[in-house]
């Protein structure tokens, strides 16, 4: 076991940057999750910590090791790649034993080692066959099988689960987690789906155009983005964004936007910001249709219902006002309001955020 | 050749219309497989036949099948020689061939995409110069180094000309293995040679048997190489055997006949067991596996 430690990791192809400059510290047992759009650079990423990319700068530590420039082979680490790479022409059983044979490990200790790996994934019945007789589901198993069975430092997850339908991805998830906590093994876990993100990970690291973004846990990343490309990236329904100005008038701070005005009840250093284009961002569920219970500081806007979404569980009602949108995720019961008429809402005014409109970076509020 | 001769239908009832252009479709082929199969099997019913009854009865089918041309041609002259010679040469040939092509395959796809690419093209240029360009001096360069009239340098020559061919197929091949079982292997901790040992070799498997294929006819067909090289009676192999024959028995079809076919069984028998991989390196690369 061991943690993993990138210092100043970037990778440049031909000029073109895919990974721009990667600092982290991701400790002993620790899943952590790299995610971000397509193409920001989550996978090369990976693949430098696997020895599969040499990065153009910077230094991976694993454990107390330097593994800048070693082969893959010699950094104890196991991979998980998105299609699997099964080898066709072994069967299940010399898929898993594979890079244990190499490692001139002897036989019946293999055997022991493929048994317990094969029962831990529920496969043991699948052994002797080829993974063209497999489903998906089985393969990815086996995929995950032949990372655990060489039980090393760090296990390495380039979107193992994105081959696979809705409902078994969220089975596997599950599954996964469990597993890891089970074999407290460092994870780097990659993926561009937020939702396996929050679920997954102990940290997250948010990823754009290779740069990081943001690194926390899911609670963190999810009520205190860092900017308003996290805000944006995490939840879904995504945060509600309102474009304005700030402005002091009676001695509070205002955000003002064409017929929108909302007293932010807070105090903000005006001149520190030297700025006032701001973008108000709100999350669904901090948007109340009816009147809340009077603790929770709200400001009330007038807006205009569009369309209701009926997930079952929630309903998701969007809302205009002003040219701008708004969505309101309602989980009690019917939500009073009828498609097409006036209502009121409330902005919970404690789960506001406000980002600057030049660079996008989180203005923090001095009471927080 | 079984190819299935579509029976002209002699029932009243009418042939679906759409069922037509399938039977057109069929007719350049056995015209073709006729053109092919009628020489053959001329050729294969005259070592049946003995000179008089080929020439009163050149098109029908012998008398009897009697093997008499085969018996000579095995007693009178040194057949069983020729045809070990020429397994000898053609199967070391073939051996070396796939043994070094494929492993320069391995590191053409292994290489940076640059070097790879020069080396690939530096390969096979080799296929595109005419063998009667270099003859001469392949020859002066051999026997300087004492390599005439022996298998040795017949077997060198031979794999440095098919080489390039072998590279050409396997590297194609090679190229459409996912990328991802490559690196998956690293990562199990494989070195290069295991990587070309234990996953690339046993992936390529169609891609070894169309070069081999390949390979073996020319090899074992060639007959310019060995034309230049070997004198001594005892090493001919059996295309050179043959030429030899064409002067002894000038006007003895039957015999000549009787050479080229038992010259041709073992094409025939690495074809059927070949045939099935033949096929799928043909296509490789079309579908994905
Ligand atoms: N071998 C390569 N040569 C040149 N450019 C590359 C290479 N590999 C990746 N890139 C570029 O680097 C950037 C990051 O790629 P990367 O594969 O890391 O993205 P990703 O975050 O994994 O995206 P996805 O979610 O689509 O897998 C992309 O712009 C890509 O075009
Ligand atoms: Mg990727």
């Amino acid at each position: 076991m061991a943690g993993v430690k990138l210092e100043g990791v970037a990778k440049h192809f031909k000029g073109a940057v895919a990974v721009a400059e990667f600092n982290l510290d991701i400790k002993d047992g620790e899943f952590l999750v790299l995610v971000g759009p397509s193409g920001c650079g989550k996978s090369t990423t990976l693949r430098m910590v696997a020895g599969l990319e040499e990065p153009t700068y910077g230094r991976i530590m694993i454990g107390n090791k330097d593994v800048t420039k070693l082969e893959p082979k010699d950094r104890d680490i196991a991979m998980v790649f998105q299609d699997y790479a099964l080898y066709p022409h072994m069967n299940v059983y010399h898929n898993l034993a594979f890079g244990l044979k190499l490692r001139k490990m002897p036989k019946n200790e293999i055997e022991e080692r493929v048994k317990m790996a094969a029962e831990i994934l529920s496969i043991s019945h699948l052994l002797e066959r080829y993974p063209r007789q497999l489903s998906g589901g089985q393969r990815q198993r086996v995929a995950l099988g032949r990372a655990i069975v060489r039980n090393p430092q760090v296990f390495l997850m380039d979107e193992p689960l994105s081959n696979l339908d809705a409902k078994l991805r969220v089975q596997m998830r599950a599954e996964l987690v469990k597993l890891q906590r089970r074999l407290k093994t460092t994870t780097i876990y990659v993926t561009h789906d937020q939702t396996e993100a929050m679920t997954m990970g102990d940290r997250i690291v948010v990823m754009k155009d290779g740069y990081i973004q943001q690194v926390g846990t899911p609670e963190e990343i999810y009520h205190e983005p860092a900017n308003l490309f996290v805000a944006d990236f995490v939840g879904s329904p995504s945060m509600n964004f309102l474009e304005g100005e700030l402005c002091t008038e009676e001695g509070c701070i205002w955000f003002k936007a064409q017929g929108i005005r909302v007293n932010l009840r807070n105090s903000l250093n005006l001149e520190e910001l030297n700025e006032n284009k701001v973008v108000l961002g709100i999350r669904p569920e901090d948007i109340y249709l009816h009147r809340p219970s009077p603790e929770k500081v709200c400001e009330e806007l007038l807006c205009q219902t569009e369309l209701i979404e009926d997930l079952g569980s929630e309903k998701i009602v969007f809302l205009k006002i002003e040219g701008q949108e708004l969505q309101a995720r309602l989980r009690d019961g019917a939500a009073p309001v009828t498609v097409g008429g006036n209502t009121p809402a409330y902005l919970n005014l404690n789960k506001v955020h406000l980002f600057r409109k030049s660079t996008g970076k989180k203005i923090l509020f001095r009471g927080r | 050749m079984s190819l299935p001769a579509p029976e002209p239908q002699k029932s009243a009832q009418p042939v679906p219309s759409r069922k037509w252009p399938e039977f057109l479709r069929h007719i350049p082929l056995v015209l073709y497989s006729l053109i092919i199969i009628t020489p053959l099997s001329l050729v294969f019913f005259a070592t049946f036949k003995d000179l008089s009854q080929l020439y009163t009865n050149p098109l029908g089918l012998p008398r009897s099948w009697d093997l008499a041309n085969y018996t000579r041609l095995f007693q009178n002259e040194n057949m069983v020689v020729y045809f070990k010679n020429s397994m000898i040469v053609t199967f070391t040939s073939v051996f070396f061939i796939l043994f070094f092509g494929s492993m320069i395959s391995y590191a053409i796809i292994r290489m940076p995409k640059w070097t790879g690419a020069i080396l690939f093209s530096f390969i096979t240029l080799g296929m595109m110069i005419p063998t009667q360009v270099n003859m001469i001096p392949t020859y002066v360069f051999f026997a300087k180094l004492d390599l005439l009239n022996k298998h040795l340098g017949l077997i060198i020559v031979t794999v440095a000309t098919l080489l390039p061919i072998c590279v050409f197929i396997l590297t194609g091949f090679m190229k459409t293995l996912p990328k991802g079982l490559i690196e998956a292997a690293m990562i199990d901790g494989a070195s290069h040679w295991k990587i070309y040992t234990r996953l690339v070799l046993p992936l390529s498997g169609p891609a070894l048997a169309t070069a081999a294929i390949f390979c073996f006819v020319i090899a074992w067909n060639d007959l310019l190489y060995p034309l230049l090289f070997i004198k001594s009676a005892e090493l001919k192999t059996l295309p050179l055997a043959l030429l030899q024959f064409q002067g002894e028995y000038l006007t003895d079809y039957p015999m000549i006949f009787s050479g080229v076919v038992v010259a041709s069984i073992p094409m025939v028998i690495i074809y059927t067991f070949l045939q099935k991989y033949f096929i799928a390196g043909m296509t490789a690369g079309s579908m994905k596996g």
